[in-house]
């Protein structure tokens, strides 16, 4: 049996409840006792807090509530890092992906609480009330309707959210079209409404097969979510790609050009050999 | 490391677990031995004396009963304590590797390497600070970077702004080694994977290597003559032109009706062209009349295939 100190153990033991959440003073007392499995009182948590204070980790009381702010021996960021939270954050201030801010920020509050150091969190995108039901359909898989416009044309269209994304310093809404991973241009959209459907809950997975040929088929880094399902004797690769939207899948695939062949499945043949043809027919051929 | 208050500001505290956190602190650090541990605790000011190394096993054990491995003193840690996880750790989320993956997909869409290159070292430090082996791995995967060896990897980012003459082992796509000799160019950034792009005096033209084949950098010596890279002006229409990202080294010449005339510079032909077919049918090259015939002639062999 290890001989331990059950003071200096209570103090750990506080320290690792603040790095998950804060806590009012009486909050701190039922966890710590849960965790320790003895009644810690007031006065012993408040010697606990001022042990790690003394220690210079800065816990602060905010809004009521205990709150572990800095941590002097923490994690530390290169200089190279540090501009890049601010590129961020000013790459982050136009762009309304509230998920990911949300996310990002989250992992920026983990991260303080284990530096000395304050990294600046990115402020939160104005309500934009399309992105707020997109986001509201998702969590709670409804299938929404959404109006587009698109060279003067307005469309209404059923479907369901999958994700909020950017291409470039465009953002653009990712939905399950007719079983169709699609991506839609955010300044496309009129608006975006929640409907009274329940998304189907199945997760959206067209397969899609191509043979990757001679030097491609060597170099080649797989997406995430591919993966090589056969090598040929002479090196060609198959791949199945399961995730990636229609558009810019066939797209990416043409500047492969006849190092790349698409085998399945036939709808995205076609749909291949018609973007082909649309692009020849520019040349007039 | 430590800012200590003074006694005097403080009310009650516990001597103990001051001195755990001291020593914790000091594991996070680095790996110790008791005599380490002994004298940081009496230059920290903590206590006048020197404690014994029993009460300092005694804090290594209460260190372990919090949920911290600690390694034994052995040949390999230089008979040092070695920390190799605690509980105070960072715990990232599916969520939060989405964000950052995201983040780094939409901020290196051009070709400017540096940014990535913050990310990588971004989140290889995240790595660092968690102990969850499969988190780790997935933060260092989300660059291409890992694939490169790290002495490689240093040597050319220290390249960037000299005029220098590179000589290099390169594996081609075969795994075929040869030496390179090159004057260094610039370093680019394309499908997520790093290039580096110079003159080669031999064949004097413009060559681009990717650093994950590079196996080592064998000299590094200055150039007198100036290298200046061959560039492709390559000017085509690109309808649907709200719907396309516009990268910063594409000049918008004009837009009517959703249809831009742009000119963009390139100086790696096969780069050119890729980029060109994976705009499909928006885009329509004007000129050079090679790069015209070369994308026509690619459609043609393509139109074979899907017959």
């Amino acid at each position: 049996m290890l001989k331990v100190n059950i003071s200096s153990l209570r103090v750990l033991q506080m320290l690792q409840l603040l790095f998950e959440k804060d806590y009012t003073m009486n909050e701190l007392m039922a966890a710590l006792s849960k965790v320790s499995n003895e009644r810690c009182s007031n006065f012993l948590v408040s010697k606990y807090i001022n042990t790690c204070r003394f220690c210079g980790i800065d816990i602060q009381k905010i809004d009521g509530k205990y709150t572990l702010l800095k941590l002097p021996f923490g994690m530390e960021f290169s200089d190279d890092v540090l501009s890049l939270f601010d590129e961020i954050k000013q790459y982050s201030a136009n762009m309304r992906l509230g998920k990911n801010i949300r996310a990002y920020n989250s992992l920026l509050s983990k991260i303080n609480k284990r530096s000395d150091r304050y990294y600046a969190k990115i402020e939160p995108p104005a309500d934009d009330k399309n992105i707020q039901a997109f986001e509201f359909a998702i969590e709670n898989g409804w299938k929404i309707n959404m109006k587009l416009v698109s060279d003067g044309k307005e469309t209404s269209i059923l479907c369901e959210p999958l994700e909020l994304s950017c291409d470039g310093d465009k953002l653009v809404i990712i939905v399950n079209l007719n079983g169709e991973r699609t991506k839609i241009l955010y300044d496309d959209v009129v608006s975006i409404s929640v409907s009274d459907i329940k998304s189907s809950g199945n997760i959206l997975s067209t397969s899609v097969i191509f043979r990757l040929r001679n030097t491609l088929a060597r170099r080649y880094t797989l997406r995430p979510d591919e993966k090589v399902v056969g090598i040929d004797d002479d090196g060609s690769i198959t791949v199945l790609n399961k995730t990636e939207d229609k558009q810019s899948l066939l797209n990416r695939l043409l500047k492969y050009d006849s190092m790349c062949e698409l085998v399945s499945p036939r709808a995205y043949k076609k749909e291949m050999k018609s973007l082909i043809d649309n692009t020849l027919a520019n040349y007039g051929k | 490391m430590y800012t200590f208050q003074t006694k005097a500001e403080v009310t009650q505290i516990s001597l103990t677990g001051a001195r755990l956190i001291v020593i914790l602190g000091a594991l996070m650090v680095a790996p110790r031995d008791l005599n380490d541990l002994n004298t940081l605790i009496s230059e920290c000011g903590l206590v006048d004396k020197n404690y014994s190394n029993d009460t300092i096993r005694i804090a290594l054990s209460t260190l372990k009963a919090a949920g911290c491995v600690i390694s034994r003193p052995c040949k390999a840690t230089g008979f040092k304590y070695k920390l190799i996880s605690h509980p105070f750790a960072l715990s990232i989320s599916e969520e939060e590797i989405a964000a950052l993956k995201s983040l780094y997909a939409n901020m290196t869409r051009g070709s400017d390497y540096k940014i990535a290159v913050k990310f990588n070292e971004l989140f290889n430090t995240l790595a660092e600070h968690t102990f969850n082996r499969e988190t780790a791995g997935e933060l260092r995967n989300i660059t291409s970077f890992h694939k490169i060896e790290p002495a490689v990897y240093e040597a050319i980012l220290k390249e960037e702004g000299k005029n220098n003459i590179l000589s290099i082992i390169y594996a081609n796509p075969a795994k075929k080694l040869s030496e390179k000799k090159f004057v260094f160019g610039r370093i680019f950034l394309k499908s997520n994977k790093l290039y580096v792009e110079g003159y080669d005096l031999e064949t004097k033209k413009t060559v681009c290597y990717n650093l994950s084949r590079i196996r080592e950098v064998i000299s590094s010596l200055p150039c007198d003559a100036e290298y200046k890279p061959e560039v492709y002006k390559v000017k085509y229409l690109l309808k649907n032109y709200d719907h396309h990202p516009i990268d910063d080294d594409v000049r918008v010449e004009k837009v009517e009706h959703n249809v831009a005339t742009v000119e963009m510079e390139f100086t790696n032909k096969f780069f050119a062209v890729q980029h060109i077919l994976s705009l499909g049918a928006d885009c329509t090259v004007l000129e050079p009349q090679n790069i015209r015939d070369e994308v026509i002639a690619k459609l043609m062999e393509l139109r074979k295939i899907y017959a």
